[in-house]
C-alpha cells in the first residue's frame, strides 16, 4: 500500500500515525499495527531523500530542444 | 562658403551644389549613423526598396530602407508605428532630395502602449477564469527541478549557490535561454516546451532521468522593458500549459508581471524561488530522527500502560472468572463476609467443645481422684498396679497420695475368690 503513496502522502500518513499513536487510545494490535506501517514509512520516506541526489546540466536552448526531440 | 563661390565666379551650378551639400552632410558624423526616433506616417515599398517618412510633432524626414541592405524589418511595423531607426543622411544630387537612408530599424513600444497590451491580457486571462484555477503544490521534495534562466546570469549563479546550500546534488536541468529583447519571449516559451517533454514519464525513462516535477521560471531585476517578455501572452500561455507547478522568479518589486499571475507560485527573486522549494536536507533529516524517536516512544509508552493494564486485568479474573468486575467484586465481598460468619459461628461451637472437653479431661484426672482420698500404686517402673495378681511377695511398689509417696513391701496377696 506504502509503495503506491508519493513521498507527500507517506509523510502525512507517518506523522498522523504518530500524533495517534502519541495521542494513545488504540488497542494493542492497532498500536503494533500502527508502529510497523509507522516504521516502513519512515523507511521508505528516508530512503528517498537519496534518491533525489542528481546532477545538475547546463543546456542552452538548442541542445535542450535537441534532447528531448531525439529519437521521437 | 557658398558666398565665397557666389562673388568670385558668379552663380553656382545647382547641381554642384547638391554635390557640395551632399559632400557636406556625409563627412559631418552628426549625420551619419544617427539614432533617431520617430512615428512612421507614410510606408511604400516599391522594387523591393522601402520608402516611408518618419515624423513626430516638431519635424518630419524621408527614410528609405534600399533592397539591397538586406534589413530584417519587423513586419509589425506600419504607419502609424513608433520606431527607432540608425541612418545616415544622404542626398541624391539628380533629385535634390534629403533622405536618411537606414541601416537598421525597431519598433519601439512605449511604455504606455506596453502597459494598456498588458493590462488587456490580464483582462482577457481574468475572463477565461485562468487567474482563478486552483495553483498546482510544489513538491515537498522536488526529484528534478527545471530553471529556465539566462545564460551565465547572476539570477542562475545565486540559485545554484542556494542549491548547494540546502541540498547538495538535487536533480537539476538548466535551459539557458534569452530573457530580454525582442527574441526572449520566443526563447522562454521554447525552453517551457523542453520543461513540458521532460515531465512526460515516457521522455524521462529514456532519458533515465526522473520527470521533472517543478519549474522555475525566472531572471533577475531590471527595468520595465528589460522584464517585459515575462508580460508577454506567449510566455502566460506556456507557463498555464505546464503539467507540473511553474514558480515565476522574476526578480522585481513592483506590480505582479503577467508571469507572477499565471504561475502556481510567484517568488520574489529567482533566489527566493530556491528557498521555497528546496528543503534543507539536514533539517529534514532532523525531522526524521524527531519523527523516528517520538514513533519509538509513543509504542514503548502505550506498551508499558498495556502491560499494567493487563496484570491488573489478569488480578481481577483470576478473582472473579466469567463475570463483570463489579459484580464480581459485589459477589466476593458477599461471600468474604458469609465466610467470615460461618467461621465466628464454627470457632465458637468449637470453643464450647474444647471447654467440655478439658472439663472432662480435668476430672478423670488421677490427680482429682487422689485428692478424694484413694491411692495409686504403681511398680519400680511406674506402671500403675490395678490387680493383686500383678503383685509378688517381698515386691517395693510405690504409693501415690494426693500430697505425696510412700514405699511399701508386700507380705501378703489376697486374691478375691472369683464366684465365676
Amino acid at each position: 500500500m506504502s509503495e503506491e503513496m508519493t513521498y507527500d502522502e507517506a509523510l502525512r500518513r507517518l506523522e498522523e500515525l504518530v500524533s495517534q499513536l502519541e495521542r494513545g487510545g488504540k488497542n494493542l494490535d492497532e498500536t503494533l499495527a500502527m508502529f510497523e506501517e509507522g516504521t516502513a514509512l519512515l523507511k521508505r520516506c528516508q530512503n528517498e531523500l537519496n534518491e533525489v541526489e542528481g546532477r545538475l546540466a547546463e543546456l542552452n536552448l538548442d541542445e535542450a530542444e535537441a534532447l528531448v526531440n531525439d529519437e521521437r | 562658403m557658398s558666398a565665397g563661390h557666389e562673388t568670385t565666379t558668379g552663380p553656382l551650378p545647382i547641381g554642384q551644389f547638391a554635390r557640395l551639400v551632399q559632400q557636406t552632410v556625409k563627412s559631418d558624423p552628426l549625420f551619419q549613423h544617427q539614432a533617431l526616433q520617430g512615428e512612421v506616417s507614410s510606408w511604400n515599398v516599391h522594387n523591393g526598396n522601402v520608402y516611408f517618412t518618419l515624423r513626430d510633432d516638431e519635424g518630419q524626414m524621408d527614410c528609405v530602407i534600399w533592397r539591397n541592405a538586406r534589413l530584417s524589418v519587423d513586419p509589425r511595423i506600419a504607419v502609424g508605428s513608433e520606431v527607432v531607426i540608425i541612418g545616415s543622411v544622404d542626398l541624391w544630387p539628380k533629385r535634390g532630395r534629403l533622405q536618411i537612408v537606414v541601416a537598421r530599424i525597431q519598433p519601439v513600444q512605449t511604455l504606455g502602449a506596453m502597459e494598456e497590451a498588458k493590462r488587456q491580457l490580464i483582462e482577457t486571462l481574468r475572463a477565461e477564469g485562468a487567474l482563478d484555477l486552483p495553483s498546482q503544490p510544489l513538491p515537498t521534495l522536488p526529484k528534478h527541478v527545471a530553471i529556465v534562466t539566462g545564460a551565465d546570469s547572476a539570477a542562475l549563479s545565486d540559485m545554484k549557490r542556494l542549491m548547494a546550500d540546502r541540498w547538495p546534488e538535487m536533480r537539476t536541468t538548466v535551459i539557458e535561454v534569452l530573457v530580454q529583447g525582442e527574441h526572449a519571449a520566443q526563447q522562454i516559451v521554447r525552453g517551457l516546451a523542453v520543461t513540458r517533454q521532460l515531465a512526460r514519464p515516457d521522455v524521462a525513462q529514456r532519458l533515465g532521468l526522473p520527470p521533472v516535477d517543478v519549474v522555475i521560471v525566472g531572471r533577475g531585476g531590471g527595468s520595465p522593458e528589460d522584464l517585459w517578455a515575462f508580460n508577454l501572452e506567449p510566455v502566460a500561455r506556456a507557463i498555464m500549459a505546464s503539467p507540473v507547478p511553474v514558480i515565476s522568479a522574476v526578480g522585481h518589486e513592483q506590480d505582479h508581471l503577467v508571469s507572477d499571475l499565471v504561475a502556481d507560485v510567484r517568488a520574489s527573486t529567482p533566489s527566493n524561488a530556491i528557498e521555497r522549494l528546496v528543503p534543507v536536507r539536514h533539517e529534514v533529516e532532523q525531522w526524521f530522527d524527531e519523527l523516528d524517536g517520538r514513533l519509538a516512544a509513543a509504542v514503548h509508552r502505550r506498551l508499558t500502560e498495556w502491560r499494567q493494564h493487563l496484570s491488573l486485568l489478569t488480578n481481577r479474573l483470576k478473582h472473579a472468572p466469567s463475570k463483570g468486575l463489579f459484580r464480581a467484586r459485589e459477589d466476593l465481598g458477599r461471600l468474604d463476609h458469609r465466610l467470615h460468619r460461618s467461621l465466628q459461628a464454627r470457632m465458637a461451637q468449637e470453643h464450647q467443645r474444647l471447654a467440655r472437653l478439658q472439663a472432662t479431661l480435668n476430672a478423670a484426672h488421677p490427680k482429682r481422684v487422689l485428692e478424694r482420698g484413694y491411692t495409686m500404686a504403681q511398680d519400680e517402673n511406674g506402671r500403675v498396679l490395678s490387680a493383686v495378681t500383678d503383685l509378688a511377695l517381698g515386691q517395693t511398689i510405690s504409693l501415690q497420695f494426693a500430697d505425696g509417696s510412700a514405699q511399701a513391701d508386700i507380705h501378703t496377696v489376697e486374691p478375691k475368690e472369683d464366684p465365676a
